[in-house]
């Protein structure tokens, strides 16, 4: 048959080569929303700004390797300095993310991806590493400072001066006793 | 007169008899040898005397330094220093210096020790003593705060004093090391079911993030003919294997979880399971089964990443 596809007795090769690579790296993060027994939040104040330090490591690996990082949630209230970094192998870099909470109170989320930069890999299938850094920022409105009381000082001052004139008034009519 | 002169006279006899009692006893350590030899007491010797006046009251912790929010490092231990003040009212003579030492605490984790702290000099002043305490912290102790326990004693009360107060958290770390090796299908016959990978995946969880492994697989585009692809969904992903040479049902990861082109997935039953991964038997690892539960109807070339982009396992 002209039209009769030669399909089911072709053997495919298929090769699918998964490169070892031997790649270890990793991110820390001082806050998270999940990994860890309970989630250690990020608490503001509204309009207040706070640099969180995350820090990618190359410590356990065997070669240098190239990261992208890249704001999935909460870009309106959270930003990078840059979004690629290199890290040697045996080094650690601190990655510097700068919060802004918004003037309404409530719990918004910041959610950075952070993936290796590989290769494709001819003739095989190139694995990356990636980790997802999240965490809740807890947004409240900032206590009013109470104003210093201006009446509340001179009665002060007040009480102060008249019982300095009545110990002097004292002693001058003891001397004349 | 006479009565007078009687009395005076008793007076002098007395006194003289006193003063020469009071010139022997000073210096006659020899007539009183003789005298106790008489008598069978025991001869004088001269003696040295000290006296230890021990402090009663019991020393206090009264301050341990902050420790910031620390990292745990990948692989490896993170040592933290920090200092322990000793106060005692009976002074730094009094404290014990080589009873002090500390711990970090944790529900659910292993408690980190410090061995002895060693005193610092000098001291913070004549009753308080500085000393340098240092814990290390694995990988893999979990994430959030951490209580610490300083401890002490002194030598002249000795009861054991304590201080609590503080604590210290312990950021989280999403650390892996990957190692397929390589990783090659057997010969493939278009439109054959269950397919398994001779070998697997181990992530070695390298950090302390506790959690679901993740997936984001691509299609594989042909290398000579790039308009074919195997799609993402012909391939599962499963921490359990059928063993090789499984057949049908038996090949477990064929029913795995299904992957999805260019979405992160979690795979089922999967756990980043932190631990210390030079205690073996699979602490801080998992391994991860690949399958082609249908093979698609392509023509016979190869399909990989090249152009399409690498898949990725994360956290």
């Amino acid at each position: 048959m002209k039209n009769k596809i030669i399909l089911a007795f072709a053997s495919i090769f298929l090769v699918l080569v998964l490169t070892a690579l031997a790649i270890a790296w990793g991110v820390s993060s001082p806050y998270w929303d999940k990994g860890a027994s309970e989630p250690s939040p990020l608490e503001m104040y509204s309009m207040e700004t706070k640099t969180v330090e995350l820090n990618i490591q190359n410590m356990a690996g065997n070669e240098d390797i190239a990261v992208k990082a890249e704001i999935k949630k909460g870009a309106e209230i959270a930003s990078l300095e840059k979004d690629t970094y290199s890290l040697d192998l045996g080094t650690s870099e601190n990655v510097p993310l700068t919060i802004t909470a918004p003037l309404t109170a409530g719990t918004y989320k910041v959610e950075v991806e952070f993936k290796t930069i590989t290769s494709g890999g001819a003739g095989g299938v190139a694995m990356g590493t990636g980790y997802t850094t999240s965490f809740d920022v807890i947004v409240s409105e900032k206590p009013e400072e109470k104003p210093k009381s201006a009446g509340t000082l001179i009665w002060a001052i007040l009480a102060v001066v008249i019982i300095a004139i009545a110990v002097v008034v004292y002693l001058i009519i003891k001397k004349k006793k | 007169m006479e009565k007078k002169g009687e009395k005076r006279g008793i007076v002098i006899i007395f006194l003289s008899v006193f003063i020469m009692l009071l010139i022997i006893s000073s210096v006659s350590a020899g007539f009183s040898d003789w005298f106790n030899s008489i008598t069978g007491k025991a001869g004088q010797q001269p003696q040295d005397m000290s006296i230890k006046v021990k402090g009663t009251n019991p020393a206090q912790i009264v301050y341990v330094s902050p420790i910031p929010s620390t990292s745990p490092q990948e692989l490896s231990f993170t040592t933290i220093i920090f200092e322990v003040h000793m106060y005692d009212k009976d002074g730094v003579k009094d404290l014990n210096h080589t009873s002090v030492s500390a711990s970090f605490s944790r529900l659910g984790e292993t408690t980190r020790f410090s061995g002895i702290c060693t005193r610092q000099f000098p001291d913070v002043n004549t009753k308080t003593a500085n000393y340098s305490c240092t814990v290390d912290m694995g990988y893999w102790d979990g994430a959030g705060d951490w209580n610490i326990n300083a401890e002490g004693k002194d030598i002249g009360n000795g009861a054991w004093v304590y201080n609590t107060s503080t604590a210290f958290s312990y950021n989280i770390l999403q650390a892996m090391v990957i190692s397929p090796g390589e990783l090659t299908w057997p010969e493939i016959i278009s439109g054959a079911v269950n397919q398994t990978l001779g070998n697997y995946t181990v992530v070695n969880n390298t950090g302390n993030f506790k959690g679901v492994i993740s997936i984001t697989a691509l299609n594989l585009l042909g290398e000579t003919d790039n308009s074919e692809e195997i799609y993402a969904e012909n391939f599962a992903i499963d921490i359990e294997t059928g063993g090789e040479g499984c057949v049908d049902n038996a090949c477990i990861e064929c029913d795995g979880t299904p992957l999805v082109n260019g979405t992160s997935v979690g795979i089922a039953g999967s756990n980043s399971n932190p631990g210390d991964l030079s205690a073996g038997g699979g602490a801080g690892q998992e391994q991860l089964y690949y399958c082609i539960p249908q093979i698609p109807l392509l023509s016979s070339q190869v399909y990989s990443t090249a152009t399409g982009g690498s898949w990725m396992i994360s956290y």
